[in-house]
């Protein structure tokens, strides 16, 4: 599977709502191209993401929080799989979009994370306590997945095994670095939820 | 150990500061309040076994809305390291630390010396503003600045509670 076809396969599916935590590298780019929103909070890190989005999902219970993170990335912060497993959150679905690579950029040949070998990333989840965990390998298996979880009220953790080749069109650039785009992201918050996360001035 | 009555002064400084979510991963100087903490419904508490996922989760949750705190031993800031420049130094979403000084002066020990070597360089590595508490008295203000400093430098500010306090 190319993991740009899947982003724009889940973008078609979303209600609007939902709050997005992201990775890094070429991944920001196919997201922003398949569902470009000031609702995307971009991490540019590994090992980050799935947190966040757990701290997130924790402060909002009533909204849909999806991440967007990757097998390096899991692999790098498996503490957050035991969080996953004990709390449980419902607003949360992770997709470890899984390429078995420490590749981001289709560069070849593209050189391995332990996915490739033995390493179950849905297996460890499962053995940490998320209930509702998969492995999807086809856009079928794909769609099937997203269908079912964003139906659901409850974690999924799903992991997308796919290839490491580039999109079949040319993609922009996301622009805004990483304080514009935590801003922009804030922002929205603020206005959706009628929050002052960060007034003009800081008040205990 | 912090007495009772030092971790009760803590989470009422939390709570006037507005913290409502408390992440930690426990260790023996603090934990009656750990302790106090798990049964205070006060806070929305969440333990996690590895400090890099607990600072995560507080920017997470402070990024949502919901002001939160890290509270750890001052190895953690260590494991940490990573996280905490990627989310400070790169996106600037401030997480106010709590920390037991292990290894401060007159540690008694061995293992945990080797905690105050390396916390203070690396909080000025990481170019985190932080206060030692020596005195049960300057915990609250201490705190309470923290969290103020945390908003308006949108970076990470850290709370060490001192071995006069914790021993």
């Amino acid at each position: 599977m190319n993991r740009y076809e899947c982003m724009k396969r889940l973008a078609g599916k979303l209600k609007g709502d939902e709050l997005f935590v992201i990775s890094l590298g070429k991944m920001v780019d196919e997201w922003e191209n398949a569902y470009p929103t000031v609702r995307s909070l971009n991490m540019g890190a590994l090992g980050v993401e799935c947190g966040t989005a757990i701290g997130l999902a924790t402060a909002l219970p009533h909204r849909r929080v999806i991440c967007h993170d990757s097998d390096g990335s899991q692999l790098l912060d498996l503490g957050c799989l035991a969080v996953l497993g004990n709390r449980r959150p419902k607003n949360l679905i992770v997709f470890v979009w899984d390429n078995e690579s420490y590749d981001s950029l289709y560069t070849n040949p593209p050189l391995p994370t332990e996915t490739r070998g033995n390493v179950d990333l849905a297996k460890m989840a499962a053995g940490a306590g998320v209930q509702y965990t998969m492995t999807v390998r086809t856009y079928e298996e794909f769609d099937a997945a997203v269908e079912e979880a964003l139906a659901a009220n409850e974690l999924y953790y799903i992991v997308v095994k796919h290839d490491t080749s580039a999109p079949a069109e040319q993609l922009h650039r996301r622009v805004q670095d990483g304080v514009e785009g935590k801003y922009q992201f804030l922002r929205y918050i603020e206005e959706s939820e009628g929050l002052q996360i960060k007034p003009p001035c800081a008040v205990l | 150990m912090i007495s009772m009555e030092d971790a009760n002064q803590i989470m009422d400084a939390l709570e006037e500061a507005h913290v409502k979510v408390v992440v930690f991963l426990p260790e023996s100087r603090l934990k009656p309040l750990y302790s106090m903490l798990l049964n205070d419904s006060r806070f929305e508490v969440i333990t996690v076994p590895n400090e890099s996922t607990g600072v995560c989760i507080a920017a997470g949750a402070w990024i949502g809305g919901k002001r939160s705190v890290m509270i750890m031993e001052n190895s953690g800031v260590r494991v940490a390291c990573e996280a905490l420049a990627r989310i400070g130094l790169e996106r600037q979403i401030p997480i106010f630390i709590m920390m037991a000084y292990r290894g401060d002066f007159g540690e008694e020990n061995w293992w945990g010396v080797n905690h105050g070597i390396t916390m203070e360089p690396v909080l000025h590595a990481l170019r985190i503003p932080y206060q030692v508490v020596r005195h049960s008295e300057d915990l609250k203000p201490a705190i309470h600045n923290a969290v103020l400093h945390a908003e308006t430098s949108m970076y990470h500010t850290a709370v060490i509670v001192g071995r006069s306090v914790i021993s």
